[in-house]
């Protein structure tokens, strides 16, 4: 029996042929070990007949749980009580021939009263697949639960007469326990076998009026009538005959459609689920082959059936009409999305795909071979959790996207939504805005980058990982989004950037300073000294403006370069809440390559990689990444920058200087602005939006969704309070409206 | 569901109290107010909800009576033909100071987006509840159980509630009238409703919520600083922070 805790079970789907196998298997499912009640609680009279004292360890020891399980299922009349509804179990369903207890292994430390693993799984084991499915229906129909199984009369010798252990008083739930018969066997392929527990739906293969006119139309039908393997079976129960219970009517309609079938797997037979006061009127088969479906209806039309009932009891059907059928193609898809066949044409691949998009995007293994200097991807930049608590601050409810902006080319605004921090980048002019003053006239959004307590520069980088980790467990999200601008500061990209260059012929012969220290930016005035300065650059400390992109499945950036009198070199960008691929390509050359950004990962832009190489984002909804096609989600981009002054008397640009706050949500602009924000007691545009609209909205649904049977009890209680005191006379107050 | 630390605090209540419900909703504490022997007086922002506890108080068996759970005992019928309700603001709540016994306010504070609106309100609170009378609070907390579904990353926050188009009144009435089928499901909705996004692999509208996750601690150091207002009792209760209070 230990051999069998490796076998995979898998539960039989409804629709399905009962399993060819010795032994039939059950599961149960529901809380097997007692609840403790301390003594001091109180019990009211009804509940405290299943509160019995006993010694803690031996209830939830599994043995025990499994020899009451055994004696239970056996209807063991020594032991149950004379009222348990398992005494109605037929003798036939008594022949258990083994219990195991699942979790049993979790109980290992069963000596500790406050470490015990509740046990909720056990497999029993019956002579026949027949009986086990008897059982599993007895079960459901009784509505059998722990309490029926576990709570049962002692004997003296199993009772609690020993006071070595401390004894307290326990309970079993009343909840129905869950009970699935399972098998060893796999399932087939799902090309013949229906796969899932649900009942799929099905659509008759008939033409439409449209297709009447339509001879392709007309063919195509028929070669789905000629390849389905499934088929539609009407008038299969006379009206007013009993209905029998579905499993004993399932089984009897396999039997009597086996005859029918030259395969060897039995049929799957799907009854519409049943309505109290109908029977069934239609069903539908599975066969195994567009064969036996065809011999099915050709067989049978017309024709009744006999079919014979467990008990021997004989029932037959109206005069039957079969057709074609298949489950609707949503349902196939579905399927194929969970069971992995790989089975997508091109022409079903537009589908994921919006509107006008070429059927498939192209992969970025195309371009493999094409290297990109000064780029380098970092991924896993950021933990999940950080990544959570970024998107919580950048997409919540204090984020400060800007207002919509007119764009490069002056006709259009922006379409995505942006926020800016730190200085805000004017689409208009394809410029930083470095005077915050005019920032303002001019209406932008234009709060402060976060700042670490202190300073950013007294951290050692020790702390500062711990800080991250702090503020994400409080969610803080400004002080993570603090950290992590930190983090991508102190980041070390020395030896992703010599890897780069090693592969890059020309830059290898570019002189390369090699010490690792902060640059100076003095130096820097024309675009070929930038170059070489720049590919030795290794860290990008001076990062002090922060542009927050929303791009929505589907939406992309047309190519281009960061403006370079802006921006110094290094953009970064951290990609969030969904991967995209990035296009990089070289005017001059006419190279491109694709290039995956993963979820949570940090792209460096550097050197050719961001002077030379254009970047753009095809809007589309879907990626092609290494051959499998991944859609995009919503995607949350951060890009790091360093807006550098305009070129001095000498042609020196220095970094602008760092605006930073600790305080959240950030304020910026005039007192007056700041004010109204933070501190009037006019509804803000938040609650407006999102708290008031929102209601008036769902008020229907909240009202008839909200408020379910708990407030049944309350009543009850409630009910008790007020019969006691109901002499008074009451007042009614008026509506105020 | 209603809140059982709420429940507990209505039953607390002497007979005959006026409660005064700040954000009351749908109405849902109504029934529980009413069968305590009390009486309710309720103010909420949103007039669409404020209906829809009107409708829940129409006879037994009318069609649009909610859910069968907010009814009351047929003794109790007659209090409650139609609730005392006014559309208000908790900024401004329409009741003269110190005039009713006890204040209900659930699930409100945590929709207010400024420190100074949140004192506001439990001034408003304090301000209307006669002296020695006591109030509930009860508000999001952003340390939820280990096995809640909801997890919160930080504390302001948007909380989405997926609705069903059959239930959107704006929608629906517009409806099969003029098909504009150029218009995808998406669009419709998003333009009926600002801020409302289409879900379309599970065919529902989701509306971002605001709110704003009490860490422990918040609510009484925001009520240390209200003098009218003594702390009693402060618990957690699935997910929720709840206070009870005495106003001096």
């Amino acid at each position: 029996m230990i051999m069998s805790t490796f076998i995979t079970f898998r539960s039989v789907l409804p629709h399905e042929p009962l399993p060819h196998e010795k032994f039939g298997y059950v599961h149960i499912q529901g809380s097997l070990t007692p609840k403790f009640v301390s003594s001091n609680n109180e019990f009211s009279s009804d509940q405290s007949e299943s509160v019995s004292c006993s010694n803690i360890s031996t209830l939830v020891s599994p043995e025990n749980t499994r020899d009451m399980l055994f004696r239970a299922l056996n209807a063991d009349s020594d032991y149950l009580p004379l009222d348990s509804p398992l005494l109605k179990l037929p003798k036939e369903l008594t022949s258990i021939v083994d219990v195991q207890i699942l979790d049993a292994n979790r109980n290992q430390t069963g000596d500790d009263p406050d470490h015990l693993v509740q046990i909720t799984k056990a497999r029993i084991t019956y002579p026949s697949p027949k009986i086990a499915r008897k059982v599993v229906a007895f079960l459901k129909d009784e509505q059998i639960s722990p309490y029926d199984l576990c709570h049962l009369k002692r004997s003296d010798k199993t009772g609690c007469q020993t006071n070595d252990y401390v004894q307290q008083a326990h309970i079993y739930t009343q909840k129905m326990i869950q009970s699935t018969q399972v098998t060893q066997i796999p399932l087939p392929d799902t090309s013949i076998a229906w796969p899932r527990v649900g009942m799929p739906k099905f659509r008759r293969l008939l033409p439409t009026e449209m297709d009447k006119q339509n001879p392709q139309a007309l063919m195509k039908i028929q070669q789905q009538r000629d390849s389905t393997r499934f088929v539609f079976m009407t008038n299969i129960l006379i009206e007013h005959t009993d209905c029998p219970c579905v499993f004993e009517f399932q089984d009897a309609l396999r039997d009597a459609l086996k005859l029918h079938c030259e395969h060897s797997l039995p049929v799957e037979v799907f009854l519409p689920p049943k309505r109290q006061s109908t029977s069934y009127k239609y069903c539908h088969i599975g066969t195994r082959s567009p064969v036996d479906a065809r011999t099915l209806i050709q067989e049978l039309q017309g024709k009744t059936l006999r079919l014979t009932l467990s008990d021997n009891t004989k029932i037959s059907t109206g005069p039957l009409f079969l057709d074609f059928a298949d489950v609707t193609q949503r349902c196939a898809a579905q399927t194929n999305r969970l069971f992995g066949k790989p089975s997508i044409n091109i022409e079903d691949q537009s589908s994921l795909n919006g509107v006008g998009e070429p059927p498939r995007p192209e992969c970025t293994s195309v371009t493999s071979h094409v290297h990109v200097p000064g780029l380098v991807c970092v991924e896993n930049f950021v933990s999940e959790e950080e990544e959570q608590a970024l998107l919580a601050v950048l997409t919540g409810p204090h984020a400060p996207w800007a207002p919509a902006q007119k764009n490069f080319s002056k006709t259009g605004t922006l379409k995505r939504r942006v926020q800016h921090y730190g200085y805000v980048f004017d689409y208009e002019t394809a410029d930083v805005l470095r005077n915050r003053e005019i920032t303002e006239t001019k209406n932008a959004m234009c709060p402060p980058l976060p700042s670490l307590p202190g300073g950013n520069e007294s951290w050692d980088l020790d702390e500062l990982e711990k800080f991250i980790c702090d503020s994400v467990s409080v969610g803080n999200g400004w002080d993570v989004m603090a950290g992590i601008l930190e983090r991508v500061r102190r980041y070390n990209f020395c030896s992703h950037l010599d890897d780069s260059c090693r592969n890059e012929n020309v830059d290898s012969e570019m002189p390369r300073v090699l010490n690792d220290v902060n640059p100076s930016f003095n130096n820097v005035n024309d675009i070929s000294t930038v170059r070489e300065v720049f590919n030795t650059k290794r860290k990008f400390s001076f990062i002090n403006q922060v542009t927050v992109n929303e791009y929505k499945r589907g939406q992309g950036i047309g190519s281009h370069v960061d403006t370079m009198s802006a921006f110094d070199d290094g953009i970064l960008s951290l990609s969030l809440s969904s991967s995209c691929v990035m296009e990089f390509l070289e005017p001059d050359k006419g190279f491109k390559k694709l290039v995956y950004l993963p979820q949570r990962s940090l792209l460096l832009m550097s050197g050719p990689a961001r002077s030379l190489w254009e970047h753009m984002i095809v809007t589309r909804s879907t990626d092609c990444v290494n051959g499998s096609v991944l859609p995009r989600k919503t995607r949350i981009s951060l890009t790091l920058r360093t807006a550098i002054s305009l070129p001095q008397k000498d042609g020196t640009v220095e970094p602008l200087p760092l605006v930073e706050t600790r305080t959240y949500p950030p304020q910026w602009g005039s007192d007056e602005k700041s004010m109204s924000l933070s501190s009037g007691l006019a509804t803000p545009e938040t609650e407006r939006n999102h708290v008031h609209a929102v209601y008036d909205a769902i008020a229907t649904q909240w009202h008839h969704t909200r408020g379910k049977c708990v407030a049944f009890r309350l009543i009850s209680v409630c009910g008790f309070i007020y019969n006691i005191l109901s002499s008074d006379a009451f007042f009614f107050l008026c509506t105020l409206r | 569901m209603l809140w059982p630390g709420a429940t507990k605090f209505l039953n607390s209540l002497p007979k005959g109290s006026i409660v005064c419900d700040v954000g009351c909703g749908d109405g849902k504490y109504f029934p529980a107010i009413w069968e305590t022997g009390s009486y309710v007086i309720g103010t909420d922002i949103s007039e669409p909800l404020l209906q829809t506890s009107i409708g829940a108080c129409k006879e037994h068996g009318s069609d649009d009576a909610g859910p069968h759970t907010r009814l009351i005992s047929k003794e109790n019928s007659g209090l409650n033909k139609r609730p005392a309700v006014a559309v208000a603001d908790c900024m401004h709540i329409p009741i003269q100071s110190r005039s009713v016994d006890a204040a209900l306010c659930i699930a409100v504070m945590h929709h207010l987006s400024t420190v100074s609106r949140r004192l506001r309100c439990l001034k408003e609170l304090s301000r209307i509840v006669k002296i020695g009378g006591s109030i509930i609070i009860q508000a999001w907390a952003l340390e939820q159980d280990q096995d809640s579904k909801r997890k919160f990353a930080g504390n302001d926050v948007f909380v989405p509630f997926n609705a069903q188009p059959r239930y959107l009144n704006k929608v629906a009435s517009k409806g099969d009238g003029d098909t504009d089928k150029a218009k995808s499901a998406a669009e419709v909705y998003s333009d009926a409703y600002e801020g409302a996004e289409y879900d379309e692999t599970k065919g529902l509208v989701v509306f971002q919520r605001y709110c704003h996750m009490y860490r422990q601690g918040e609510l009484e150091t925001l009520i240390a600083q209200i003098e009218e207002l003594e702390l009693v009792e402060s618990a957690f209760e699935s997910g929720n922070w709840q206070v009870i209070l005495r106003v001096k």
